[in-house]
């Protein structure tokens, strides 16, 4: 979980390979949904205790509660949509694992859940820039500022210094 | 001299703020270089430029302190969520509770007033008609959480950060005057995280720099820098989630209005590390001065050109201030006899 900077902000997350956690004895694999192949091919080289889990059928709460009695030697391998991974990752520190023993794939998709500043809501499915808030409707601009916490980015009205000065369309990544 | 609390004052629509004669000589004008430079402009939070400087005291209480509360009022009645404690925090709200009221009382005795027995506790605002007895530490007997209650009796923006995993965590505060910032947001973020949008200063190496010093601060021995940038009006919530409302007035400067409707805008913000919870509490304290005001002060007016005028286009846009900074550096040039 690095932080290096890109495109000039350093809260950007940077997906770096996954590796199996040589310290560790138990590896539980977590899918969002469907397993991606680098998750398979990590789980099939791990010679461990491991476990498979799909994301889709358990709650968050069902997953905190695992994560409580997760053992000491135990590392936790995601892969999913940007939001899934930094949610899991957030139960997973509250349930006392440290950052090592959280590896996250790169999101298996570009979209993006954006936080408005101005209200607070967070939209879904965001591929490009600017994006209208799903709560107060505003043209919202993607900026690559992000939250761990909320799994998502900042976002502000596009065109609050001059309402005739809408920016072009972009896509984001 | 020491500047008395006056009448209220607003900071929005009608923008009754006014800058006394002796809160201009005192504003604490940033700049020490005719060439600005990011750096970790750090120093010891000790007293200093004598009776009734803007650094006499841990907290300064100036004039425009019941402006400022009522204007947070106003923040807080409309959005409640500029304050916020994630419950791991509860145990260093208290702390900065206690170092607030202990520094007022001690240097105001006149306007505050702290009488402790155990953990019985009786605190007046004579400012605020605010008179509550309460228990240390149990927040059932104030009629606000702890950082609520006190953050609503001091000037200026709190941030309280969590130290763990070799980093420092934005995981409480009360934001309502911010320079184009979320709380909300932020909440949770390592320190690093939380300055990710702030040009250059992660590839010079300030950030980390400033987080290792802030990591090892000591009990007692608070710390303070100094930052700045430009607001249209004496607007104090400047805050993201308001830019909706306000950003459009950056469009509003002309030649003609510039001097009066441009702010230099400095935080003097204090770090403090608190005893019981290890938490570094950051105070962010706003002081807003019309350059109208500002050049009344010779040294200030040369000084402030040609900071403008150097100032690199990365700051320039990260500050906000593509939109008129030219029109500031023409009107500062008239004050610089080097032109």
């Amino acid at each position: 979980m690095q932080t290096e900077q890109v495109n000039g902000v350093a809260s950007k997350p940077v997906y770096t390979p996954v590796e199996l956690n040589p310290k560790s004895r138990f590896h539980l694999f977590i899918a969002e949904q469907d397993v991606p192949v680098e998750l398979q091919s990590l789980y099939d080289r791990c010679q461990e205790d491991k476990a498979v889990a799909a994301y889709a059928s358990a709650s968050d709460a069902q997953l905190l509660e695992s994560l409580v009695t997760f053992p000491l030697t135990g590392t936790l391998y995601l892969a999913g949509t940007e939001p899934f991974l930094w949610r899991v990752a957030s139960h997973a520190r509250e349930a006392g694992l440290c950052s090592d023993q959280v590896r996250l794939l790169a999101p298996i998709s570009r979209e993006r859940h954006l936080f408005c500043c101005h209200c607070h809501t967070i939209t879904e499915g965001v591929t490009y820039s600017p994006y209208a808030c799903s709560g107060c409707g505003a043209m919202l601009e993607v900026t690559d500022h992000f939250s761990r916490l909320h799994g998502a980015y900042f976002s502000f009205q596009a065109n609050a210094e001059d309402s005739t000065d809408m920016p072009e369309k972009r896509e984001v990544n | 001299m020491r500047v008395a609390p006056k009448e209220i004052q607003s900071f929005r629509d009608d923008f009754t703020y006014t800058n006394s004669a002796a809160a201009i000589e005192r504003f604490p004008f940033p700049f020490p270089e005719d060439e600005y430079r990011y750096s970790v402009n750090i120093e010891a939070h000790q007293p200093k430029g004598g009776e009734g400087s803007a650094f006499e005291h841990y907290i300064d209480v100036d004039e425009h302190y019941l402006s400022e509360m009522a204007e947070r009022e106003l923040v807080l009645d409309d959005m409640p969520s500029r304050c916020l404690a994630m419950p791991h925090m509860e145990l260093a709200c208290w702390d900065m509770l206690e170092r607030f009221m202990v520094s007022l009382a001690e240097d105001y005795p006149e306007h505050f007033a702290l009488t402790r027995d155990g953990d019985n506790w009786h605190w007046e605002n004579k400012l605020l008609h605010i008179d509550d007895h309460f228990t240390f530490g149990d927040s059932t007997t104030l009629p606000r959480p702890p950082l609520d209650y006190i953050g609503r009796q001091v000037q200026g923006d709190f941030a309280l950060m969590d130290q763990r995993e070799g980093n420092l965590f934005m995981d409480a505060g009360m934001v309502t005057c911010p320079a184009d910032w979320s709380l909300a947001f932020d909440a949770g973020m390592s320190f690093d995280e939380w300055h990710g949008p702030v040009p250059m200063v992660h590839s010079e190496g300030i950030i980390e720099r400033a987080r290792k010093y802030l990591m090892a601060l000591p009990v007692g021995q608070p710390v303070r820098r100094l930052n700045w940038t430009l607001t249209v009006n004496a607007r104090m919530d400047t805050s993201s989630e308001k830019y909706n409302e306000w950003g459009h007035e950056r469009a509003s400067i002309t030649p003609e209005n510039v001097g009066e409707k441009i702010y230099l805008r400095v935080e003097v913000q204090v770090l403090d590390r608190m005893p019981r919870s290890n938490a570094v509490t950051i105070s962010i304290r706003t002081y807003l001065l019309s350059l109208e005001d500002l050049v009344t002060n010779k040294a200030w007016a040369v000084r402030m050109h040609r900071t403008m005028k150097t100032l690199p286009q990365a700051l320039i846009d990260y500050k906000g201030l593509t939109r008129f900074h030219g029109m500031v550096v023409d009107y500062l040039s008239q004050f610089d006899p080097a032109n």
